[in-house]
Order: structure tokens, then C-alpha cells, then sequence
């Protein structure tokens, strides 16, 4: 409880005021220790909000109000303070969109216990890692993969892939953002363990 | 309702990944530097976008690779390829020599060695630089137009002009290391081969009796080392890295080394060998640098430091309680 995120980015209070921690210095952080977390946020946010479409919308709120907040001073402990942003956020749209939810706010200490067992240990085996990303890459549309293959595995550039592919630089980069998004999603957004496939 | 913004994210999302997916693997100057610059600023969400893409992309990087090395896509064609090359070439070298045998060629393959203690520099046409360290055995293909090379033993450091279309390849026994832009160090120590990564990206093929061979993708700080068929990576601080390259200085850093180990490194420049005589002894760690020919100004200071009793026996030098 040593914490209390602000509610309401864009209520007034944040905007504008330049924070006491660099931004760098908050990059980091929020690299090291926030995005860890997304597969536990991601399962908080699915559990407490019933349109599907909102998730990434609402993740990506989050996010950016846990950065302007830890610009002013670094959370203690980042998974609180994540969850208890999400549950700020998710109250906040149901009083602007007047919508009944349903039992939106699970209490984030009751959360915890379950949150534990659930949560991306930081020291995940590499081969596990490994097997995810080869899961993840599986799941790319073939083209799309084939890129981005040659691009991480066979170290080629842009022009290089374009050329090799027979295929314009628009579309190689094309394939490269969307599969860089998609693997990002697939190695942070989803839980270790993929139990819970939808 | 939530449409609307549903797509604003989706939309960000999307350019946070094309100036990620830029940067990296496209040509990128000052222009495309500022545009960047003044896209992440304007907004928190920006930035968020961009960081969560940069560090999944980093994980993939570091996710290592992949799949077994000999399934890389279209590799099979890139052998080919280079072969034919190699045909074309013997086919020039024969028309030479037709022409008159004024030429003598070259042998296939060059060796380059040091002896304890020395070092050499060699600088390849192409413009990468290979700095050789002690007791050091290096072979290089030539007349080939892929860059091949095969470190024997011993440890060298290579600094790599990249060419996508003429791979530099490092073997280490079945190993091999191939460059994709890169500095990187490589040592052979009895059956352990590390492979450290200072500068842009490297692969490693790591072989192995009874799996099929891996391939990991190295980037700065990665520190590879493959002993008994096990690979190990860690991440070391540049500083760090730093300290393994002193030797190119010939300086040795002790960082809180036991004086065993800092009695085998000093061995593998030095003829005179030091032996640490009991194992309490060897056990004693101390930090400090050395000019790596000099094992004296070493066992001068442990003496000093420790109490230690030195010995010379011949040309080694022995230190004990």
C-alpha cells in the first residue's frame, strides 16, 4: 500500500509537468520491470473487462500511465503498482462509459497469491524461452516468417530480404513491423505456462 | 464507442514498429534520427509503444536461434552458390597458370601462429583486423571467396568487416562462429571454447555428438561457452569485456583472482612457468594489473601481500606457504 497511482492521465495534474526521474532512467526501468509483468496484466485485464477488442487499448494505457507516474518517482514494487493502475484505469472507464461491468475489481492483494504462481519467473530457462519463440514464430503467416528469419537469423538488411524475397522494401517492412509486433505479443502478452489457450 | 481508440493504439503500435523495423535494418540517417526523436516525444503512449517493441525484438535476438543450424532457410542454395564460385575461381587460377605458370598459388590454406608469448596483427584486404594472442594457431583459407578460417588454438580477437554476401567464418573443432557485423574474441582452453561478443551480432553453431547442432545469436556482452557439449551463456558488463581484451595492452587484470587462476593465465604467455605450490595458497584471491610478461613483479607482490615463500626452481617460479 505504499504506493497510490494517480488516477486519470490527462486529469489535469500530469500533463505537462516535467517528472525528477529521466526518462532513460525510467526506460529502464520499465523494461526491466514492468513488461515482465504484461502476461499477469494482460490475464488481470481479460478477467475484469468483458469486450475482448478493449484489451490492447487498455494495456496500452496502462503502460503509459505507470511511465508518467514513475517519471515523478520509481514504484517500490512494480507489480502492485501496475495492477493497481489497471484497476484505476478500469474504474475510470466504466464511469466514463456508464457501462455496469461485471465484478471489475477483483482486490489486487487478493490477486496476488494466484498472480505468483502465474507469473513469469525472471528466470525462465532459456529453453523454454527458446521453445516459446519457435511456438511464437510457427504462428507467423509464412512470408511474414520468412523475413523475419532472414532478418534476425541470417542477419540480412532490408535491401537484402527485398532482393532475396523478390519482393518490394514496402512489404518487407511490412512483414518485419507486423512480425515484430506479433512475437512481442506471443513472448510477453501470454503466460509462461500456455495452459490457457483461447 | 471504444472503436475509435481501439484503433488509435493499434495505429501507434504500428508506427512504433515501422520506425523500429527502420532503424534496424535499413539505411537510417540525422533526418530519420530527428523524425524518430520527435514521434517519441510527443507522447507518453508513443514511447511506451516503442520501448515494449524494442525490448520484444531484443528478446528475440537474445532468444537465440532457432532451430538446428544445417535447417537455416536457403542455406543449401548458398552453398551452392559459394561452390560455384570456388569452381569458377580454380578455373581462372588453371587459365593462369595455362598462360605461362608465372604465377605461383597460393596454398589453400595459410597459418598464422605465435609462440608463448608473442602476438601478431593481421590485417585482411577486406579491412578487418585480427589481433592473435599467445600461443595462438590460426589458419586462413584463401583463393576462396568466402572468408573461412579455423582457430586451431589459443585466442584471438577478430574485428570484422562485414560483407552479407561473403560470410566470415571462425572454426573451433566442430564449432564455428559467423559474423554478421562484429567484434568479438574467441578462446580455446582445452575442451572449452568461449566466444565473447563486443560489437554488432554474431552467430555461433555450437556442435554436439548426440544433438543435432544449435545456433545462437550473439549480441553485446554475450559471453558463449561450450565445454563437454553443454553451452553456457551469460551476459558480461562491457567493463568486463574490457578486462579479457587488456592482453591486447599486455596487461593481465587480476579481479579478485585466485592465484591459482592468475598463475595459469600468466602460463599461457610465460616459458618460466609459476606453480603455486599447496592449495590454501592457491586459493587466496587479489586484484591488480600485470604487464603479462612479467611473472616477477607478480610474485614480488604476493610475497609482499601474503607472506608467501618464492622460490625459482630452473626457469619457474614456485610460491608457497
Amino acid at each position: 500500500m505504499t504506493e497510490t497511482p494517480t488516477t486519470g492521465r490527462g486529469s489535469g495534474d500530469l500533463q505537462g509537468q516535467g517528472g525528477t526521474v529521466s526518462v532513460d532512467k525510467v526506460s529502464a526501468w520499465f523494461v526491466r520491470e514492468v513488461l515482465p509483468l504484461e502476461a499477469i496484466l494482460m490475464h488481470y485485464l481479460q478477467h475484469n473487462w468483458q469486450n475482448r477488442a478493449d484489451i490492447a487499448d487498455l494495456r496500452q494505457d496502462v503502460y503509459a500511465r505507470v511511465f508518467e507516474a514513475a517519471q515523478k518517482q520509481l514504484p517500490d514494487n512494480a507489480k502492485r503498482f501496475l495492477l493497481a493502475t489497471a484497476r484505476n484505469l478500469l474504474i475510470d472507464r466504466v464511469r466514463r462509459e456508464q457501462v455496469v461491468p461485471i465484478d471489475v475489481i477483483a482486490d489486487v492483494d487478493s490477486l496476488g497469491v494466484a498472480i505468483d504462481t502465474l507469473g513469469p519467473d525472471r528466470t525462465v530457462m532459456a529453453r523454454e524461452e527458446l521453445r516459446r519463440l519457435q511456438v511464437a514464430l510457427d504462428r507467423l503467416p509464412p512470408r511474414c516468417r520468412q523475413a523475419v528469419v532472414l532478418a534476425y537469423v541470417e542477419g540480412l538488411t532490408g535491401q537484402e530480404i527485398a532482393e532475396r524475397m523478390g519482393i518490394t522494401k514496402f512489404t518487407v517492412s511490412e512483414h518485419l513491423s507486423n512480425g515484430v509486433r506479433q512475437l512481442t505479443d506471443m513472448l510477453y502478452g501470454e503466460p509462461v505456462d500456455r495452459g490457457r489457450a483461447p | 464507442m471504444s472503436d475509435a481508440s481501439q484503433t488509435r493504439s493499434a495505429e501507434i503500435e504500428a508506427i512504433a514498429a515501422n520506425f523500429l523495423q527502420k532503424k534496424r535494418f535499413w539505411p537510417w540517417d540525422e533526418t530519420d534520427q530527428a523524425a524518430f526523436e520527435a514521434w517519441l516525444n510527443e507522447d507518453v503512449m508513443h514511447r511506451v509503444a516503442f520501448l515494449r517493441l524494442e525490448a520484444g525484438q531484443e528478446r528475440i535476438e537474445r532468444l537465440v536461434v532457432l532451430r538446428p543450424a544445417a535447417q537455416a532457410p536457403q542455406s543449401p542454395r548458398r552453398w551452392t552458390i559459394s561452390n560455384a564460385f570456388r569452381a569458377i575461381a580454380a578455373v581462372a587460377m588453371f587459365a593462369v597458370i595455362g598462360l605461362g605458370g608465372l604465377y605461383y598459388f597460393a596454398p589453400h590454406q595459410q597459418t598464422y601462429s605465435t609462440a608463448v608469448g608473442g602476438q601478431k596483427i593481421l590485417k585482411l584486404a577486406d579491412g578487418s583486423r585480427i589481433e592473435l594472442n599467445t600461443d595462438t594457431v590460426l589458419r586462413m583459407a584463401t583463393g576462396t571467396r568466402d572468408r573461412e578460417l579455423w582457430l586451431d588454438k589459443g585466442e584471438a580477437y577478430f574485428q570484422v568487416t562485414h560483407d552479407a554476401t561473403r560470410p566470415f567464418v571462425v572454426n573451433m573443432g566442430a564449432h564455428r562462429v559467423v559474423d554478421l557485423g562484429t567484434k568479438f574474441l574467441i578462446r580455446r582452453n582445452g575442451r572449452e571454447t568461449t566466444v565473447s561478443l563486443l560489437e554488432g551480432k554474431a552467430r555461433f553453431d555450437v556442435a554436439s555428438k548426440d544433438k543435432p547442432a544449435r545456433s545462437v545469436l550473439l549480441t553485446p556482452g554475450n559471453v558463449a561457452t561450450v565445454a563437454d557439449g553443454t553451452l553456457r551463456l551469460s551476459k558480461a558488463p562491457s567493463k568486463e569485456l574490457a578486462t579479457e581484451l587488456s592482453w591486447r595492452r599486455g596487461v593481465l587484470i587480476l579481479n579478485r583472482t585466485t592465484l591459482a587462476a592468475a598463475a595459469s593465465e600468466f602460463n599461457r604467455y610465460n616459458s618460466g612457468k609459476l606453480i603455486v605450490a599447496d592449495s590454501a595458497t592457491a586459493q587466496l584471491t587479489m586484484s591488480g594489473a600485470f604487464p603479462t610478461n612479467d611473472t616477477e613483479a607478480f610474485s614480488d607482490a604476493v610475497k609482499d601481500i601474503f607472506k608467501l615463500h618464492v622460490a625459482h626452481r630452473g626457469a619457474d617460479t614456485v610460491i608457497s606457504r
